[in-house]
Parts: C-alpha cells; structure tokens; sequence
C-alpha cells in the first residue's frame, strides 16, 4: 500500500480548502452557488421548543458574513453528516425532541465478573433500564490468552478482571437472554476472537436467530496488540490472517456483525499521546483495508464494517481528536481507495474515557474525570460511548460504581441542556478548529515517518510505533512525579487528606473457581473424544494449507475449547514473541 | 564476608502483562548496584521457582496487576520450601489492585516479606540492602558435588554462584596483588595480606583463602560420565539482534530433534554490568519463550542463568569459564549468549565449539563490515538476522563478498519454522555426534 498517496490526498485535500477559499474571495458565480446552498442547508433545518419555553434550531450553524466563510467551513467540518465528517457523520445525534430521542442511546457498559452466570445477572442488571440493549463483555486474561479454567496452573486468574469463558457451554449461558437479533454485543477479545465470536454466532443460531441479522462487535485488532497490549497467541501476520478470515466470512455471512474493531485506546493506555493514538490507529485500520483489498473484497463492503474505539482523555487534543480522526479517515477512503458511498468513507465509532487518568487518592474525584471526559467526547459526537466506573484503579468495578457511571452519561445527554437541543451546539468553535488542525498536522507528520520507514507493518517490525509509545509513556510518568501535569489530590492540593476511602472491592471465591474448573472439566469429558481430535486436526489441516480457519472454527466451535483450539494453531502457526 | 553482590529476580504473575511497574522497579534496582534479572510476563509458580532456582537469586518479587496474588505469593513461597531453596524471600507489587489488608494478610501472616504500594518502588532499595546483604555461598561446597554430578539444579545453581564468587574475589585480588607483582612471602607480600580488600570486604588473605578454597572444590568437579560430549555454542552481536530470540528458536529444535532424547542444555545469558552502579540488568531471560515452557520444551532438561559480566570487558564473565565447567561436569550442552558491544565479544570465541555472529541489516556498509573483529575470524557463523527487514539485500550481498557461504545464514528469527533458522540449527548439531 502507499502511504504516500495518503499523505499526498490529505495534504491535496488541506490545499484544496485554501483553493476553495480564495476562489470564493474572487470570484463572483463561486460565491453565488455558495450562497445558494448554504441557504437550502439552512432552510432544512428545522426548530424546536426547549423545556423553558425557548425556540432554538435543531443544528447549529456560524453566522456567516462572506462566502469565503461557507467554503472554509464545508471544507473544514461539512454541515452534520457531510463530507469530511469533521462535525458528525450523521445529520442528527442525541437530539431529544417531543421528549422522543431520534437515535440509539450510544451507553455500552462493560461487564464481565468471574463466571458466566454471574457476568449474565450483571447483565441483566444493567440493561434493566435501557431502552436498546447494548452489551460489552470483558473476560478474564486466563480467555484471553486463549486458555482453559481447568488448567491447574491458572487457577489463582479464574474470573479475575472479567468473565472466564472456556467451553461453548460458558458463551451459551453468558448471553442467554440477549442472543435476540436486537441486543448488539461487543466482545473485547483479540487473540481468541475467532474462536470466541463462532461461539457467539453459533448460539445465537441455535436460540433461534438468523446470522444475516445478528449485531455486534469483536475487537480482534491485532495490530493494536503488537504496539499495546501484546496479548496475540500467534505471530503478527498470522494474526493478521486470522482477522481477516473472519472478516471476509462475515461480509458475506453475518453482515450486520462488525468483527474488526480498530483499537487506539490501548494504544493511549499504554502511554501513547492522543496525536499517536490518532496516527497509530488510523495506520492499523489502513492494514486491514489493504489486507482486505489484496482479498478481492470491495472497497465498500470493507469501509462499512471497520469502526473504530477511541479513548477520550484529560488533555486538550480531545475535544478535536475523533473529528480529526474522522477527516483523515474519509479523505483517504475517498481519494486513494475510490469510495464514492459516503457511508463507506463515514468512520463509525466508540469512544471510551480514560482509565489512565483515574487515580486511586480521593477515589471519588474520578467521577468528575470521568464526567468531563463524556463531554469532550461527545463534542465529537461517537457513535458509541462507554464511561469508566471510579473503582477502576483498584477493583473490577462494583455495581453501584457502574450506576454511576451509566447515569453520567444520561445526564450528560438527556439532563444537560445541549446535546439533546442542538446538534453540534459547540462543534465548530475556535479552539475545536485550532486543536483539529494540530491533530491533523501530526497525524499527518506521522504518515510521512511510517513512508520513510517503508510502511506501516516495516514500521511495526522495527518498533517504532512501540518506541513513540514508550517515550510518551515515560514523559507522562515524569511529569506525573514531578507535578508538572496536574493530578488534583495526587500531586497537588494532596496534603491534609486523610488516609485513602476504603471501597469495596470485588472478590472472585475459590468457590467460583472451583466451580469453573468443575464444570470445563465435565463438559471436556462429555465429549465424543474421537470426533474432536478429528476436528483439531482438520483445523490444523486448514490452518496449514492458508483455508479460512473462521469458517472451520464456526463447524467446530461447539465441541472444540478455546483451550484447544489455541493450542491446535499455535502447533502451526508458533507463538506470538512480545516486543519488548 | 559481606561485599557479595546481590542478585535478584523479577517478574510478572501468570496471566498478567503489566509491566510497567516492575521495568520502573527494575531500572532502580540496577542504578542501586544490584544484579536483577527480568523474568518478563505471564510467569506461572512454576516458572517462577525454577528461575528463582538455576538464577541463585537473594529475592525474588512478584508484580501483580491482574488479581489472584494472595493465593499466588502463597504457592510461590510454599513450593520454595518444598524445593528446600536457601532463601526464601519474596517483595512484591504491581498497583493498588492490591488492597492494605491484602497486604497485611501476606506481610504479617504469609511470611511475604514486602508489598510496595503504588508510587513506593523507590522503597525497595534501602529495604533490599538493609534485608538481604548476605553471602550466599554455601559453607560447604564439597557437599553439593555429588548434587551437581546428578544433575540437581540447585547444586549446580549454587556451584555457578561459588564460581561468581570466586570470580569476582580475583579480580579484586589481581586488582590489589597483581599490579604489584611482587613475589608470595616477600616482607610487601605479608603486609599486604592484612590489609582489606574492596569497601567492606574482609582483608586480602581472607580472600585469598576463599579463592583457594573455592578453586579446589571447582577443581574437584568431574568431566561427565555422559558418553557424548557437551557441545558449547556460543552467540555473539550486538544489543538488539535477536540473539536471545535466536537462542530460544534453537533450543525448541534442540528439543524437536530426537538425535538429543538424552540430553540437556544450559543457556548462560550474559548482559553487561553497569559500571557506574555495578548493578546490572539481566533480560534475556524474557525472550526465552520456548525454552520455559513446559508445553513445548522438556523444561527439566533445561537449565538458564543469567550472568552479570561483573568487570570482564570482552562480552563474557570472568566467571564464565568456570561456569562452563560446572555444566559440563553435569552433562549438558551449553548455549552462551554474550551481550554485545561490537568488537570486544572475541572473549567467547575461545571457550566454544561454535562462535556465531549475529548482525542485522542496519549493520552499515563494507567499511564497517571490515571493522567487525567477529566477521573476519575464519570458521565464524555470521547470521543476519532481522533478514525481512528494509535494507537486508544491501548487507546480504555485501556479507557475501566476505564470508564462506556454509558459514553464512539468513534468518527472521521471529517467524515461526524460518528456514534460515532451520538450516543454522543444522549446520550447528553436526556437532552433536
Ligand atoms: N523484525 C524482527 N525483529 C526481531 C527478529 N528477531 C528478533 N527480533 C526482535 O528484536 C528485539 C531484540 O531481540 P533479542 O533477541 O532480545 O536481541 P538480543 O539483544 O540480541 O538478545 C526483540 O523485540 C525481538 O522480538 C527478526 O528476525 N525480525
Ligand atoms: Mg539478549
């Protein structure tokens, strides 16, 4: 792939705004036909009445003296759901009139406690009360790894951090009550995606469900992995393959699933700036465009499955970052990969808060982190959101932590006057404008590196992206320790107070463990014992010979374990060496 | 005698990749003066036993972010007395995930030594130094003979230890005596030997006694009574070059090849000592990935230590030698890791069988080519690694012009089955006969 030709588009589509600008400074018809649509965008927009009384438009629009103004803005930000999506990719968002909100609420709330049947009555629990029913499942590192709960020598990891998932026995009663078409569930899970999102797929076929209409997300960035999180089970091209049979088989066969998610948040966990997240992150979904291309897969059945997740954190790159993110995205997609539908070239995505941010010392002022983190993300108007609980830094969160943290959002968009009276109400002030161009610029900088380098994957063997994030990493720290960066209570305004608040943590039992290992063992011995070894060894067999290893994991996954299964491809594929 | 160094070893629980505490913990370690060696992640109790076992370590901490620690502290110490280890002290840390009464559970009633909070890991020093200051030499070194002959890792771990000792004993020595020169019994001779030795060290005859002592129990080792002969690699190159990962690559075919059913293999891993702290920090063990993993390799037939190269400047320790002796003398096969600077790794090619020289495709042109001592000594393996990086076609073709092709190999050594790494490990066991 060229990254050349998306900088080059980018840089084209910068001069080309400055074009637009002067011409419509000159010449007379230019300013005439801009005119003319900017008075049919304003005519479209429709107004409405505020609980108070007052009349205001459902969309925010600046007051313009000089057409000069109309190009800079259509070219800068577009109008809501415009090209280059710098304000929405949708005309309307969280807009609440006649008391009817016009979208799905974007809360996701992440779940997942020790067993299966614990992490579905949390389940249960929180969806309670909302309208559309929205999903987000974290599982334990021993399933993330790929592993099994009855192996003896995880014993201690069983349920810690998130659910424990081995068998499809576990994913059957995980989501046993939401396997409907109109529940949408996100699974964060990378290395084991495959094997996890067939087990997904095939109980809701067994409940019922037609695959064509089941919704939801699987994480399955492998590239993210490599420069964060390093949890991959196999090599980074093979994971990359793997990926990407998933995402091909889904394109045809489960087309409303998105099965890739583009992951910068792990990338700013782990220390990353919001420019890098913005650069790193674009690059790995550029990957998977590229890989999916090389497959004979259309432009526009990739583009409308690939959305992304974002952090939204402290610092002042993120009132713009998504917006920034977004334009990027779109100028490529258009101008080097030739998508015309702009549904295709509309980046769809999940912005999260900070974990990062929160601390541990006056526990509860993460909750104001937290708040404000929503409000700089939803300036940028997600498509998704999800809200750290303040427990965060020191326990799986608890459940009334997790109220609050849903309720933050609610006020955010349905308290607050703003988001629900007028769309993009702050979206093209000065300062987004000033951030959004620095953001631009240094994702741009950094494309110009990753060509030098020779391209993104030549970038990632040489470590460079892992480099760029340790650096900020360390500087983030120093600053931290030396209260250059400012942490209420932390580093500053931090004496007098008392001893830390004693919070409630959440405690998995040897009990639960206990029972985890009792019942992965019974499932594994019910088995036909001949019919799986024949079953691990045709997915060796495909695996070996470059078939689609989802396809065969989707025939297999009821009987074969995530345990196995790992273990069947790493005899082929090796293991995945982390960066160091 | 109190001047030994202290050696420690780090690591991250099983199912857990948080790391950046224990590489904060680790590089305050080392600019402290002591030796940690980095075991890396996903350590499971097993893992952790066995390194804290063949690295002869003082300490050993546990960082935990995930959950699980308490009963995971609580296994690590248990199964360290059943293995009858000479020291049990274990720290630990990792984040606030750890709750005060987590930690007043295994400090006061676990015999955990220390939990560091959140924000304490510059606590860890003075408490390292104030705890565990000792020597760990064993008092008689004539009993674990029999222990090293039968293979027991812990005797051999402790016979490595002994000849770190007397390695570091006589360079301070030669330091002393040997700038001299003056003849043993002379009137300046006599004096000398009751002068002390280093800071805090005991006085030179002290040491001397020690070194003799200690030189006879190592003379005392046997050759094995194996039929075969240990074979003795040795990979040199630079920081960076992938010779662990390479060394972990060859150790799993070691393992898939059946010529070796019967026998086991040692890697000595060397990194540098700082020499403004005289600590050092000692990671190659985080890339032995197969090589600890009892799914892939027989990991009771491997043995890994890591060595500080305490003062030697040519890519080995002093102590090396020696070393190679105690492993021989227990029947294995000995892959050396020497850290490299460039030049001065020439110190390996005399203790080994094979010397092979790694080097990557950012090596630069012929000039510098023929300024890498390793390349132009006849026989040498020079392995570019790192082969599908840009820039590889460069110094592959200028690699060729100088080196013998059989003595030449082109390897990825993080692609799984890499054919250039296959033929290595085949030129390499036609040793093994
Ligand atoms: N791109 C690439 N990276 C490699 C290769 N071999 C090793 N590495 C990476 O290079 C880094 C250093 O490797 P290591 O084995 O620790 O090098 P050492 O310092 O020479 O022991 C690690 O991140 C390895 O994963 C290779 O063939 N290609
Ligand atoms: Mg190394």
């Amino acid at each position: 792939m060229s990254i050349l030709a998306i900088v080059q588009a980018n840089e084209q589509y910068n001069k080309s705004i400055e074009l637009s600008v002067q011409r419509a400074k000159t010449e007379k018809k230019y300013q005439e036909q801009l005119q003319k649509q900017w008075d049919r965008n304003l005519k479209n927009i429709k107004s409405h009445q505020l609980p108070t009384g007052l009349e205001i438009p459902l969309i925010a629009v600046p007051q313009i003296d000089h057409p000069a103004q109309i190009a800079r803005y259509q070219g800068e930000w577009g109008f809501p759901g415009q090209f280059p999506y710098g304000l929405s990719i949708y005309e309307k968002s969280f807009l609440i009139t006649d008391g009817e909100r016009d979208h799905e609420e974007p809360t996701r709330i992440f779940a997942g406690l020790g067993t299966p049947e614990l992490t579905n009555e949390r389940f249960h629990y929180i969806t309670q009360c909302q309208q559309s029913k929205r999903l987000s499942t974290a599982f334990d590192t021993i399933t993330l790894l790929g592993r099994g709960a009855d192996n003896p020598d995880y014993f201690f990891d069983i349920g810690e951090g998130g659910v424990s998932i081995t068998t499809y026995q576990d994913v059957q009663k995980l989501y046993e009550g939401f396997l409907d078409t109109n529940v949408s569930i996100s699974m964060t899970i990378n290395g084991p995606s495959l094997w996890m999102t067939a087990a997904r797929l095939q109980a809701a076929r067994e409940a019922g469900q037609n695959i064509l209409k089941v919704r939801g997300t699987s994480q399955t960035d492998p590239c993210k992995e490599d420069d964060a999180q390093n949890e991959l089970l196999f090599p980074l091209d093979k994971s990359i393959r793997l990926a990407m049979d998933m995402f091909e088989w889904c394109a045809r066969n489960a087309p409303l699933y998105y099965p890739i998610n583009v992951s910068g948040y792990h990338i700013e966990q782990k220390g990353a700036t919001p420019i890098q997240q913005a650069a790193f992150t674009l690059a790995n979904g550029f990957v998977y465009v590229e890989e999916a291309l090389q497959r004979g897969m259309s432009i526009d059945s990739i583009g409308k499955r690939l959305p992304f997740f974002f952090t939204s954190g402290m610092d002042f790159e993120y009132i713009s970052l998504l917006s920034a993110v977004r334009r990027f995205w779109a100028v490529a997609i258009r101008d080097v990969f030739g998508a015309v539908d702009p549904s295709t070239q509309k980046l769809k995505a999940h912005v999260q808060t900070s974990g990062r941010s929160l601390f541990e010392r006056e526990i509860l002022n993460n909750i104001t982190r937290t708040a404000l983190e929503l409000f700089y993300a939803l300036l940028n108007y997600p498509q998704a959101l999800h809200s750290n609980s303040y427990d965060e830094p020191i326990t799986t969160p608890t459940e009334g932590a997790v109220r609050i943290a849903t309720d933050a959002q609610a006020i955010l968009l349905e308290e607050l006057g703003g988001f629900k009276d007028m769309m993009g109400f702050l979206s093209d002030s000065s300062g987004r404008m000033k951030a959004y161009h620095l953001v631009l610029e240094g994702i741009l900088d950094y494309f110009r590196q990753i060509n030098e380098m020779g391209g993104i994957l030549q970038a990632k063997a040489e470590g460079f992206f892992r480099d760029e994030i340790a650096r900020s990493s360390a500087l983030y720290d120093h600053q931290v320790q030396t209260g250059q960066r400012r942490i209420i209570a932390v580093n500053h305004y931090n004496e007098g107070r008392g001893s830390p608040r004693e919070v409630t943590r959440v405690e998995i039992s040897t009990e639960m463990k206990q029972k985890r290992v009792d019942d992965v063992k019974r499932f594994k011995s019910k088995r036909d014992l001949q019919k799986v070894k024949g079953n691990i060894l045709k997915l060796q067999e495909i695996a070996g010979n470059g078939g689609n290893v989802f396809e065969i994991t989707m025939q297999i996954v009821k009987d074969v374990t995530l345990d196995e299964w790992t273990n069947a491809l790493q005899q082929v594929f090796g293991l995945y060496r982390r960066k160091i | 005698m109190t001047t030994n160094i202290i050696r420690g070893f780090i690591g991250i629980k099983s199912n857990d990749g948080h790391d950046a505490p224990i590489l904060v913990v680790a590089d305050i370690l080392k600019k402290a003066g002591i030796e940690v060696i980095l075991g890396g992640y996903d350590l499971t109790v097993d893992k952790f036993v066995e390194a804290i076992i063949t690295e002869g370590v003082h300490f050993a901490g546990i960082s935990s972010y995930n959950g699980g620690h308490i009963p995971f502290f609580i296994a690590v110490r248990d199964r360290l007395k059943i293995e009858n280890y000479p020291f049990i002290h274990l720290i630990g840390g990792g984040g606030s995930t750890i709750s005060p009464q987590d930690i007043t559970l295994l400090e006061s009633e676990n015999g955990i030594d220390k939990i560091f909070k959140s924000g304490e890991a510059g606590l860890s020093v003075p408490f390292i130094k104030d705890h565990y200051d000792f020597c760990n030499v064993p008092d008689s070194p004539e009993e674990l003979i029999d222990g090293v002959k039968a293979g027991n890792k812990l005797a051999l771990s402790a016979f490595v230890n002994l000849a770190e000792d007397k390695a570091r004993l006589d360079s301070m020595l030669q330091e002393k005596i040997g700038r001299i020169n003056m003849n043993e019994g002379s009137e300046q001779f006599n004096q000398l030997l009751n002068e002390p030795l280093g800071a805090n060290g005991g006085l030179v005859k002290q040491a001397l006694e020690r070194s003799k002592y200690l030189g006879n129990c190592l003379a005392q080792l046997e050759p094995s009574g194996n039929s075969h002969r240990s074979v003795v690699i040795g990979i040199a190159g630079r920081g960076g070059s992938g010779k662990s990962t390479l060394t972990d690559e060859l150790i799993l075919r070691y393992f898939n090849d059946p010529r070796t059913e019967n026998r086991k293999v040692a890697i000595l891993a060397v990194d540098p000592t700082s020499a403004t702290s005289g600590g050092a920090l000692l990671a190659d063990r985080i890339a032995f990935m197969y090589a600890t993993d009892k799914n892939w390799v027989d990991t009771s037939r491997v043995f890994i230590r890591s060595m500080a190269s305490r003062g030697a400047g040519n890519g080995i320790s002093f102590a090396l030698p020696d070393t190679i002796k105690i492993l021989k003398s227990a029947g294995y096969d000995i892959f050396i890791e020497t850290y490299g600077t460039g030049q001065p790794d020439m110190g390996i090619v005399s203790l080994v069988d094979q010397a092979v020289y790694v080097t990557t495709p950012d090596l630069g042109g012929a000039t510098q080519i023929a300024k890498e001592e390793m390349l132009q000594i006849p026989g040498t393996f020079v392995v570019l690694n790192k082969n599908e990086l840009q820039g590889a076609r460069h110094v592959s073709s200028l690699l060729q012009g100088s080196i013998k092709q059989e003595n030449l190999f082109f390897t990825t050594a993080i692609e799984h089955n890499n054919p250039g790494v296959n033929q290595l490990y085949n030129a390499l066991t036609r040793h093994f006969h």
